[in-house]
């Protein structure tokens, strides 16, 4: 049985060394958000400020370094996904299954749709962002299954495309044609192109529980940890060659 | 599933699980009654949010409940309570569920290799759920919580029976538990494999005094198959849960004693010991290990477990038992196939068994 065992074993850590990695990136700097629990990341409008929300129900307006301005919890319970346009601070709100619109200069709370899903309460759109070629939103279940849902500017569901990928799902942002999606589970970045749904690069990241996504104005990808409440800043991944 | 109404969120979710087990028995031993298919889970769990400030849960298992089963590893009821989440200093949850004392009882079943606790963790030596008054508080991004909770006592059993003992007496429990360098979720596996290693510690601790009155007895199945897990004196139980991870890699070890102090000086939990030679009382508990692996490229798991136990320290001996568990996720945890072989090395003859090996194979399914 001892024999056994050993091979095992050492034939788990050979497996284990020889892991096949998606092109790895480097961040540049990390820094510590005063934010339970961040699970996403949005840049606003102007491009002045950051939303962060939190899995506890909380939306904050910070400045590009991640310093809270002010925060609110009324009619949040389990914020996931945000998007902010010149009008409105969108929230994906998980378990309840609702966006929530929130005035952009004061942070109130305007209208929330419901959005019915029959999935895992923790299975639920943990992603939203708004594709500006194409004039529509996208938000996606987490996992077990991963669905792309497009909605109208009405966010009203337009249709719905099942995702083959292995892993999940917890933040989406649209940069330049190209839908960026992360991964919490694989610690990946992912860039689909929209139009075929298929996944045409694949950055790793080694961030634990990475929830939250965007790009900076000067085109630094940011990433937000849950667990750890750090953001860490990478440099523009487009920019690099030797993805695949 | 998921039915809200945007304020209440309900979602009902389950698991199923069968396995052959198949012992190998001692010289002389001829009662095969152990190898045999067994439904070990037919879970249904109710759990629901009220805004943000109610959370509750109800969860059976219809396999244990239409055989009216008590195992403590295995109950028929297995959670109904409530949390209120609306104070400042502490969260309140109220009812019957886990003990959250050591961290091996509260890690969820259907997130192990194995298909049995350890010993240890079966809930023979101090019960695993109970109803009562659990407060609790986390602080520093969750890498610290404090529990602190006071029970019936009588375990498992206070779910069934509605009533405490002739005694009165209840259980007060508390746990602490700091993590490095980042909240720790209660599962055994790295499946994520953490690219910075984790560790969680954990000390708890529970004591509870119940002097039964002369001509009582506990309920039946109180007291546990060694009659350790209530007695009536004093009854205090400290332990201490260390558990890491790292790139797939993951290890847990965990010790526990009770020092059990009868009311009765001629309680045969003194064995027959004089006062002057036991001093009044009685050790016993344990500790076990476990090192495992999480391949991702081959959805598989192999862990590695040794245990040893004391029933009594009065009585000579000691239990040792090895164990060896791999698990093949066809769909994470939600579809696995999960086989253990256990084997004793040492026993003591408090516990004196019939098998020499134990395989046991089985699949789990959760929906």
């Amino acid at each position: 049985m001892k024999k056994y065992i050993i091979v095992l074993v050492v034939a788990l850590f050979l497996v284990h060394c020889n892991s096949a990695d998606a092109q790895k990136l480097k961040h540049s700097k990390i820094i510590h958000i005063k934010i339970k629990e961040p699970s996403d990341v949005a840049v606003s409008f102007d491009k002045q400020h950051l939303y962060i929300v939190s899995d506890d129900g909380i939306l904050c307006e910070t400045d590009l370094q991640g310093n809270v301005s002010r925060c609110i919890t009324e009619n949040l319970t389990d914020a996931e996904g945000v998007y902010a346009d010149a009008t409105y601070i969108y929230v994906a709100d998980e378990s309840p299954r609702l966006i929530s619109l929130f005035d952009v200069k004061t942070m109130t709370h305007v209208k929330s749709i419901y959005l019915p899903y029959g999935g895992g309460r923790n299975k639920g759109y943990e992603s939203l962002t708004y594709d500006t070629d194409r004039k529509v939103y996208y938000t996606l279940t987490e996992k077990d299954p991963l669905w792309l849902i497009t909605l109208d500017e009405d966010l009203k569901l337009k249709e719905q495309y099942l995702l083959h990928e292995k892993g999940d799902v917890s933040s989406a942002t649209y940069h330049n044609g190209k839908l960026w999606l992360l991964c919490d589970e694989k610690r990946e970045i992912w860039v689909m192109n929209v139009a075929t749904k298929s996944i045409e690069k694949r950055f790793s990241i080694n961030v634990w529980n990475p929830e939250g996504l965007a790009f900076l104005p000067d085109g630094q990808l940011i990433v937000v940890s849950d667990d750890r409440q750090l953001m860490y800043f990478y440099p523009n991944p487009e920019n690099l060659s030797d993805a695949r | 599933m998921v039915v809200n109404n945007g304020k209440h969120i309900l979602e009902i979710s389950g698991s199923l699980s069968t396995y052959y087990n198949h012992r190998t028995l001692k010289e002389g031993v001829s009662e095969k009654d152990k190898n045999r298919f067994n439904i070990r889970d037919a879970q249904l769990m109710i759990e629901g949010r009220k805004g943000n400030l109610y959370e509750y849960r109800i969860q059976m298992d219809f396999a244990d409940l239409t055989q009216g089963s008590t195992d403590p590893e295995n109950p028929g009821l297995m959670d109904a309570w409530f949390k209120y989440k609306g104070f400042k200093w502490f969260d309140v949850q109220v009812g019957y569920g886990k003990i959250q004392y050591s961290r091996s009882s509260i890690v969820p079943f259907s997130y192990s290799t194995y298909w049995q606790r350890p010993e240890l963790f079966r809930g023979q030596f101090f019960s695993r759920r109970d109803i009562g008054l659990t407060l609790s508080k986390s602080f520093w991004q969750r890498r610290i919580e404090l529990i602190a909770g006071v029970y019936t006592g009588l375990g498992e059993v206070s779910a069934r029976i509605g009533e405490n003992d002739a005694s009165g007496g209840l259980e007060y429990v508390g746990r602490a538990e700091l993590s490095w360098p980042t909240y720790y979720r209660n599962r055994d596996l790295d499946i994520l494999h953490s690219p910075i290693p984790m560790i969680a510690l954990g000390v708890g601790t529970r004591y509870a005094n119940k002097v039964l009155p002369a001509g009582e007895f506990f309920p039946s199945g109180a007291v546990g198959d060694y009659g350790v897990k209530v007695i009536s004196g004093k009854k205090h139980t400290y332990g201490i849960d260390v558990s890491a991870q790292w790139k797939g890699f993951s290890a847990q070890f965990e010790v526990h004693q009770i020092k059990g102090t009868p009311a009765d000086t001629n309680s045969f939990l003194l064995r027959n010991y004089t006062v002057a030679q036991s001093k009044g009382y009685f050790l016993s508990g344990g500790y076990y290990g476990q090192l495992s692996y999480f391949s991702r490229k081959l959805k598989t798991a192999l862990s590695l477990r040794f245990e040893e136990y004391n029933v009594s320290d009065l009585v000579a001996g000691t239990n040792q038992r090895v164990a060896v568990a791999v698990a093949y996720q066809i769909d994470g945890f939600n579809s696995m196939i999960k086989a253990q072989w256990t084997h004793p090395i040492d026993e003591e003859i408090l516990d004196a068994i019939d098998w020499r090996e134990q395989f046991r194979i089985g699949w789990q399914v959760m929906f």
